[in-house]
């Protein structure tokens, strides 16, 4: 209970750390009683979590309009309900009786089987455990790896470019409601993952983090444009406009990393590597490019005007401009 | 009292080493015409500076300096390479003794000459990470001169889309271009 309460952000992340993946032994079964308990956790806990962020005035799509108010304004209550299925108590009972350096489990979830609800629960716990070991013990595991949400908050724990990312069940129903309240959480994690690389000294990690956000940005940007929901992608422009004030350097990016003794080729790809979300912003702009061609008529018409709301709310053109100017610091070839 | 003796191993490592550098990257072309007649005027634009057709790519050799243009996707990659050979030498000194038998004298002197092969092995690889820094230089010092002539073959293209693109939409009355500020203006009667 003590970790589920952490995970659920009522208790402090670290107690959940020194709790989980400690001891080896699995009871043989859980009380009713306890798994009551258990549910009323989650049934209370994510609703509170989700409330947190959700509260907030904010403009959505919904079909073909925009949606206003809050997150249960937007979507009728009774729409956002999240199902726990059994993987979600396997995998509660997984984290308390394995040991992180064993790492080997027993439970392994498949992806067709999981809720939103369940993928929302590991989505929690790796946020919570992000800092420590066990966290990295747990980004391991293969039921993370598919996961559209779980690769876009923690690309610095899954270098894993190869695996697909899943984006349906966070781009419809209820998932797509819980990726709405998750902007704010969105920006302070790519936030959070972006000021690291100040202080990088690894190459081969900063070009593996390189590829897993390139790759998670690409499919997530093709996902977006393909069911015409942009307004999801709103976190990256708020993480770019805090990220780009102050017209900052390329080589802050680079940390530590010494460029200096490398070919050109090695370099420049290091460089693209450390960049690839101020190069990704390009995508935003050609959507307010594409935004500006679509008349009151056309189809997506509301997505159209909702986005270039947004980009104009966070100075898109500013963004645009300090990131052209960064990403012409390290084209060799750029005029 | 022991019979040592002093014996000199010699080596010499003769080797052709080559390094290479490259950039690469994407042409930023308008898309005025569709993608096949914008690399096609970009092909002709390139064949004109004297780049030749290499498979579906357009190259251009400068002294060490490849320059490689694949027109269908505008990819553009520059390329750096040399290579040479080098002979190192040196030798070595072992003190064998006569008394502790033939066998590990040879293995004394096959450790130095081991040794020696390392050595000389760590110089060849300095003089390959010589010649990588050279060929680095040399192609950070021919970017400026390519960035110069990639940005006149944008313009060149461009202007030939505009042209087709214009006369495409009506006739064409008047057509005016300063090659040297790279303005053209063209009057379309439609």
């Amino acid at each position: 209970m003590r970790v589920l309460q952490s995970f659920l952000g009522r208790a402090p992340a670290q107690q959940a750390a020194r709790l989980v993946m400690r001891d080896g032994s699995a009871p043989p079964c859980l009380s009713r009683a306890a798994v009551d308990l258990i549910q009323d956790h989650l049934r209370k806990g994510v609703v509170h979590y989700l409330a947190q962020s959700g509260w907030r005035q904010d403009r959505f799509l919904r079909g073909e309009r925009v949606a206003t108010g809050r997150l249960w304004e937007r979507t009728a209550p009774a729409e956002l309900g999240l199902t726990f299925s059994g993987h979600s108590l396997e995998f509660l009972l997984w984290l308390m009786t394995t040991r992180a350096r064993d790492a080997k489990p027993a439970w392994r979830a498949e992806h067709g089987q999981l809720t939103v609800g369940d993928r929302f629960l590991f989505f929690l716990a790796l946020h919570c455990l992000r800092h420590s070991d066990e966290g990295k013990t747990l980004a391991r595991q293969g039921a993370m790896h598919q996961d559209g949400l779980i690769r876009l908050a923690f690309a610095d724990l899954i270098p894993q470019p190869q695996a697909t990312a899943n984006w349906a069940p966070w781009t419809t129903g209820v998932g797509a409601c819980i990726l709405e309240a998750l902007q704010c959480t969105l920006t302070e994690r790519w936030l959070e993952i972006e000021r690291a690389k100040e202080r990088a000294s690894d190459l081969k990690a900063l070009l593996a983090l390189g590829q897993a956000q390139d790759a998670v940005l690409g499919s997530l940007f093709e996902t977006l444009t393909t069911i015409g929901r942009w307004d999801l992608a709103r976190f990256l422009l708020h993480t770019l406009a805090e990220l780009l004030e102050g017209a900052p350097k390329a080589n802050r990016w680079l940390g530590e990393v010494d460029l200096n003794s490398m070919r050109l080729a090695a370099r420049t790809d290091a460089q693209r590597a450390a960049l690839v979300l101020v190069r990704r912003g390009s995508t935003l702009q050609q959507w307010d490019a594409q935004a500006r061609t679509v008349g009151y008529f056309d189809e997506g018409y509301a997505a159209a005007q909702l986005w270039k709301s947004d980009w104009e709310a966070a100075d898109g053109a500013q963004i645009a401009q300090q990131a052209s100017a960064i990403l012409r610091e390290i084209e060799p070839l750029a005029p | 009292m022991s019979r040592a003796y002093r014996i000199r191993v010699q080596e010499s490592l003769r080797r052709v080493i080559t390094a290479e550098d490259h950039v690469s990257t994407q042409l930023e072309l308008l898309e005025l015409l569709p993608p096949e007649q914008m690399a096609g005027l970009l092909a002709d634009e390139l064949e004109r500076r004297g780049f030749q057709k290499e498979g579906g790519k357009l190259t251009r050799k400068d002294k060490d300096v490849i320059i490689e243009i694949d027109p269908a996707n505008a990819n553009v990659t520059v390329r750096a390479q040399s290579s040479t050979e080098v002979e190192v030498k040196g030798e070595r000194a072992a003190i064998l003794n006569r008394d502790v038998g033939r066998d590990q004298n040879q293995k004394t002197e096959e450790s130095a000459r081991a040794e020696l092969r390392k050595d000389l092995n760590k110089k060849v690889d300095n003089k390959k990470a010589d010649l990588e820094n050279e060929v680095t230089k040399k192609l950070q010092g021919s970017l400026a001169d390519v960035r110069k002539e990639l940005d006149q073959v944008i313009n060149r293209v461009t202007a030939e889309a505009l042209k087709k693109k214009a006369a495409q939409m009506g006739r064409i009355t008047e057509l005016s271009e300063d090659k040297a500020s790279g303005s053209l203006t063209i009057v379309l009667e439609v």
